[in-house]
């Protein structure tokens, strides 16, 4: 039993970093209509940030928002560069974007590769919480309860800035529909942006939990994650900020518990598994109401 | 001519059979089926012919044409399952289909799970692939100048009008995933056959990447964009990459945001084509001797802005039905 629920808290914590990856997914789509897969190198630049950030004596805290700024920064210059410029042209459809990111990913990706020297470096621990408390019969780690609350913390500052702030308001208005946002006054090169800062952001400090996590970091760090991400998000519902949330946590609890208790190898397949089975019974997702449009 | 052709042998083969995945890419989105299974289709006919001719000991002509037709049986079958969805959703349900057959060809025994198969009879011949490529081509040429043909575009550009005259916009969209479920199999075959080692690993998502972006960049609206684009890139990669991968990888990812900028529906798109007669027309009669040059080249070269609306004019209907909302 004790084995379960400390396997149960592995799986909360992993969940809640694959929560945070595919918040950022979620937004964009949700906002500009754009699966990003570059999304896993802003993951990779903010945790070589945060790492840069260390090993020039600056606080763990500190380095983590610089972690964030590269990330937000990077995702900025994507957004400003090649996404908006596509999307204002005409006879641009939603296949030919996910190419272009394909393309920004790629180069995104031989420029830290380059700038790396190919290298896997080792992650310092030192700084981040270690060691493990009891609670209730089970030691629980620290890090993963401090990733957890940090989720938690950065989940619920979003909805609120979501459903409270003029900002937060005028970006849901774009996700729901552009034209009527610029209706009434609202410009959506601004949410565009701002969307984009979120994403970069939370896929950086995503990025520092899981070098954090493996202590060891890579240019092909994010690669696998990506594909984990886009389960979470077409599980929770496409556009969905809570769908993501829930999304994450499903997969990352699911394969925490499947790895442990039936085999690695139902773990692997778990994610695109439960994607295929979401898309075939319930396109929409799980928090999705109803269907705006799935073309 | 021969001595280059054997010292470039490998490349060649790699180039060619890249081309047959990229055609499997075409043949869905000819038919607006945005389909990520190919990879896994390749992983499908790389297994069947490797098992049938390492354990059951089937000669190789066999084995290619069941790894094929296992590659178009199980797109048959991915496509009656994705059939509701469409656009992204299509392509996130295609692509995790396809991962998921890899990652349980990593599990079974019969494959050998994550080790793979060793001593795949290598039986490969150039012909083989120049020869399937240019029956392909013949079947895309006969189906774009049939009906059949003028369906697929209809179901493409616009299903619910598709289905208003009477086309089975399903079933278009079915046969499309066969096709390519059939090109992905004999891609996959030829690989195996090719270099004798396969394991999961190697359908890996950069395979995915490389035969998507050759698709899109040759664009849907003609076959021979995507396999021109096939053999070009492929040339660019291969002359980049004497400069070094990371100057490959890098250029690459460059060239293909440039592209879609440039051509966002591919180079095959017929506004690009149109373009690229006008260029060269203009650059005929700029080159002819001032005295016999025609009268002013009229707005062409000047007013760029108001000639691209002229040409943008009589099309807008169709290219703003085809843009997915």
């Amino acid at each position: 039993m004790s084995y379960f629920a400390q396997q149960l808290v592995n799986g909360i914590a992993l969940g809640s970093v694959f929560a945070v990856l595919a918040l950022g997914v979620s937004l964009v789509w949700g906002v500009l209509d754009v699966l990003n897969f570059s999304h896993a190198q802003f993951m990779t630049w903010g945790v070589f940030g945060t790492a840069f950030g260390i090993s020039h004596g600056l606080p763990v805290v500190v380095a983590i928002v610089v972690g964030m700024l590269t990330g937000a920064t990077l995702a900025v210059i994507v957004e400003e560069v090649v996404i908006t410029p596509l999307k204002r042209r005409a006879h641009v459809d939603a296949s030919s974007i996910v190419v272009a990111t394909i393309g920004v990913a790629i180069v995104l990706e031989t420029v830290i590769k380059k700038l790396t020297h190919s290298e896997l470096r080792s992650f310092t621990s030192e700084g981040f919480p270690s060691g493990s408390i009891p609670v209730a019969g089970i030691s629980i780690g620290l890090l993963p309860l401090a990733i957890f609350l940090t989720s938690v913390v950065v989940m619920v500052a979003l909805a609120l800035w979501l459903a409270r702030t003029r900002l937060g308001r005028e970006l849901r208005t774009v996700a729901y529909s552009r034209e009527r946002a610029e209706i009434v006054g609202i410009n959506p090169r601004t949410s565009y942006v701002i969307a984009f800062v979120i994403s970069g952001a939370l896929a950086a400090l995503a990025g520092t939990f899981v070098g954090a996590e493996t202590a060891l970091i890579s240019y092909s760090s994010g690669d696998g994650l990506l594909l984990i991400t886009f389960a979470a998000v077409v599980i929770g519902g496409m556009g969905s900020i809570p769908g993501a949330v829930l999304g994450g946590l499903v997969l990352g609890i699911g394969q925490v518990l499947t790895a442990a208790f039936i085999s690695q190898s139902v773990s692997d397949v778990l994610a695109f598994g439960l994607m295929v089975i979401v898309l075939l019974v319930r396109p929409t997702g799980l928090l999705r109401r109803q269907a705006v449009s799935r073309a | 001519m021969l001595e280059w052709f054997s010292a470039n042998q490998f490349f060649i083969d790699n180039t060619l059979i890249t081309t047959v995945l990229v055609m499997s890419f075409f043949v869905a989105l000819q038919a607006g089926v945005f389909s990520l299974a190919s990879v896994g289709l390749m992983a499908v006919g790389g297994y069947m012919t490797a098992v049938l001719t390492t354990t059951y000991h089937v000669p190789v002509v066999e084995g290619i044409f069941a790894g094929a037709l296992a590659g178009g049986v199980m797109a048959g079958i991915f496509g009656l399952a994705v059939a509701r969805l469409s656009g992204i959703y299509l392509a996130l349900a295609t692509f995790a289909l396809g991962q998921s057959a890899i990652v349980i060809i990593g599990e079974l025994k019969i494959t050998n799970a994550q080790q793979g198969i060793l001593g795949i009879p290598v039986l490969y011949t150039t012909a083989w692939t120049v020869v399937g490529l240019l029956v392909a081509a013949a079947v895309f040429e006969v189906i774009r100048r049939s009906s059949h043909g003028r369906a697929f575009r209809a179901v493409r550009v616009d299903e619910v009008v598709a289905k208003s005259i009477g086309i089975n916009a399903g079933a278009y969209r079915l046969g499309a995933l066969v096709l390519s479920g059939l090109l992905a199999g004999f891609a996959g075959a030829l690989n195996a056959h090719e270099i004798g080692v396969i394991s999961p690993d190697q359908y890996n998502f950069g395979v995915l990447v490389l035969g998507l972006t050759y698709a899109m960049v040759g664009g849907v609206e003609h076959w021979a964009g995507p396999m021109l684009a096939s053999v070009a890139l492929g040339i660019f990669r291969e002359q980049a990459r004497g400069v070094g991968t990371d100057i490959e990888d890098a250029a690459y990812g460059v060239l293909l945001v440039v592209l879609i900028f440039l051509a966002p529906r591919g180079l095959g798109d017929r506004r690009v084509v149109r373009g690229f007669a006008r260029l060269s027309s203009l650059v005929r009669s700029r080159l002819r001797p001032p005295g016999s040059r025609p009268p002013p080249p009229t707005p062409l070269a000047t007013d760029r802005s108001s000639n691209e609306r002229a040409i943008a004019g009589p099309s807008v209907g169709a290219s703003g039905a085809e843009r997915k909302t």
